[in-house]
């Protein structure tokens, strides 16, 4: 029988629950951009503009990041969006009183959390609603099947899958269905490309040693492509691990000698520490990332530095399509070898 | 073990969560404090009123994918801010050991401090479940949606977590 040891938890629950007291509905300000006297709200809202950057839609995730790993020469040909060519998106469509109609390209709002906080920016604030930058014209969208619709003086906005014919920044708006299910869980850290030392990981991390490394790699720019945390599922040397199932290893990405960085790295950081070899510096994936963002402006929705799997540090590019323009700048930026590129709406069929 | 019963629904709107910044404030209103309760035993390191406003601002965002149809909305945002938890767990640099003077227990009983270690020393998933279930106040069905599993295997693992936590209280 448990009824005492059921008893004892409700109990204890209750009294913990008591001691914390009701919580207020948040300040609408929040949600509305407002900025103004709640010091807490702006800054969680400059927080959200600076590490609202890896936004990703899932189903983005699992075309592109697949043969941007496998394919580190250069974006296949055939991805690339041509007048003519069917494309498929998933998100908002916005109806105006004319009859006229916009794509917004919905970003599920979503954070990386585990890059260095140096690396994390953005070329525009997200603002309340970073998806609809920039919106992509539609015609012959059927109002009628928009899911999950709301309507304010007129304008008509809903969810919508919707597949066509790509004309000049123009979808032509052939099959549309309600919008697939999409997950609100954001992307995950990557897992370590490090084995676990003999002995495991160390199931503690010095934020101190991890702030020095980051400002001796910060120092470096031309040495190193810069630090991200990955987790491991390998047990730490203490046998537990210490954030339920994963441990958090530091890794780096050396340009030079790995065996000379990993003495310096370790030096300085002694914790929990993977350095691997990386074909860019943080001097050239920045250089990349300033050209791009100069170049496309509000082309697109974010621009950041992240990881492309769990072996590099590169340019994280999300724009509304690729198409030629665009390929040309992510070519003069590096290629693929620096940029990871991530298209809202999808080539699905060649012209 | 009873299950809890909560209408959570019936705030909610037809299709996705209210449009309108106040509209949906009020509309989040009530789950607030569970929210912060399940935040505050998630990541029990980190300020639970930032773990709060992480989701609150996700699930803002979030907000047209929110379907009545699939689930309550007090499931969703207890979904959302488990999920805020768990990332913030991970932002942490590290996972620091203090816990928070609102998360620790109040020196009222020695039993109630005892219940906590206990609870702290179960293994992962049936620490979550009952930090789920008798701290946060969850119901099984909210505390499946956070732990991503069947009721069923909520109500065992809670099961499991009884009999051990029996054995490490030293309950006759």
């Amino acid at each position: 029988m448990n009824d005492d040891i059921e008893r004892i938890l409700a109990d204890t629950g209750h009294r913990w629950r008591d001691r914390t007291g009701p919580k207020e509905r948040p300040d609408p300000g929040l949600f509305a951009g407002d900025r103004g006297p709640h010091r807490r709200h702006a800054r969680l809202l400059a927080l959200a503009a600076a590490a609202a950057v890896v936004a990703i839609v899932a189903g983005v995730i699992g075309v592109n990041h697949a043969w941007n790993r496998s394919s580190p020469a250069s974006v296949p040909p055939s991805t690339i969006v041509r007048n003519g060519d069917t494309v498929a998106a998933s998100g908002r469509v916005v109806v105006s009183p004319d009859g006229s109609a916009k794509f917004c390209s919905q970003i599920p709002w979503t954070t990386y959390y585990y890059m260095s906080p140096h690396a994390v920016t953005t070329n525009q604030d997200p603002g309340p609603d970073p998806g609809c930058l920039p919106p992509i014209a539609l015609r012959n969208v059927d109002p009628g099947k928009l899911a999950k619709t709301s309507s304010a003086n007129g304008v008509v906005t809903g969810n919508a899958h919707i597949e066509g014919v790509w004309q000049d920044n123009t979808i032509i708006v052939t099959h549309q269905e309600p919008e697939p299910k999409s997950t609100i869980e954001g992307p995950q850290a990557p897992s370590t490309p490090c084995p676990a030392p003999v002995g495991g990981w160390s199931p503690n991390n010095d934020p101190d040693q991890r702030k020095a490394l980051q400002n001796y790699l910060a120092a470096h720019p031309d040495a190193y492509s810069g630090d991200w945390v990955s987790v491991s599922n390998a047990p730490t040397s203490s046998g537990t691990s210490p954030s339920d199932d994963t441990t958090q290893v530091v890794v780096v990405g050396a340009v030079g000698d790995l065996t000379a960085a990993r003495k310096i790295l370790t030096a300085i950081y002694p914790g929990n520490l993977c350095v691997i070899k990386a074909a860019s510096s943080a001097s050239r994936l920045e250089k990349a990332r300033e050209f791009l963002r100069r170049e496309l402006q509000f082309g697109a929705p974010s621009i950041s530095l992240a990881p492309a799997g769990q072996n590099r540090l590169c340019v994280y590019l999300i724009v509304p399509v690729i198409d030629r323009s665009t390929w040309r700048l992510i070519e003069q930026a590096g290629g693929s070898n620096v940029v990871s590129v991530n298209p809202l709406i999808q080539k699905i069929g060649s012209r | 073990m009873a299950d809890r019963a909560r209408d959570s629904t019936s705030s909610a709107p037809r299709a996705g969560a209210p449009d309108s910044p106040a509209a949906f404030s009020d509309w989040l209103a009530p789950h607030m404090t569970r929210m912060w309760h399940l935040a505050t035993r998630m990541a029990p390191s980190a300020d639970a009123d930032d773990v709060v406003q992480d989701a609150v601002l996700a699930a803002w965002r979030s907000r047209a994918s929110f379907d009545p149809a699939d689930g309550s909305a007090a499931s969703w945002l207890l979904s959302v801010t488990a999920n805020a938890a768990r990332k913030t767990r991970l932002r942490r640099w590290p996972l620091p050991t203090a816990v928070p003077d609102q998360a620790k227990p109040a020196p009222d009983t020695e039993l109630a401090i005892d219940v906590e270690r206990a609870v702290r020393a179960l293994p992962r998933r049936q620490r979550l479940a009952v930090n789920c279930f008798y701290f946060a106040d969850l119901t099984v069905a909210e505390t499946a949606v956070v732990m991503k599993c069947s009721e069923g295997t909520v109500k065992s693992t809670l099961s499991d977590a009884r009999r051990r936590l029996r054995t490490v209280l030293e309950l006759s």
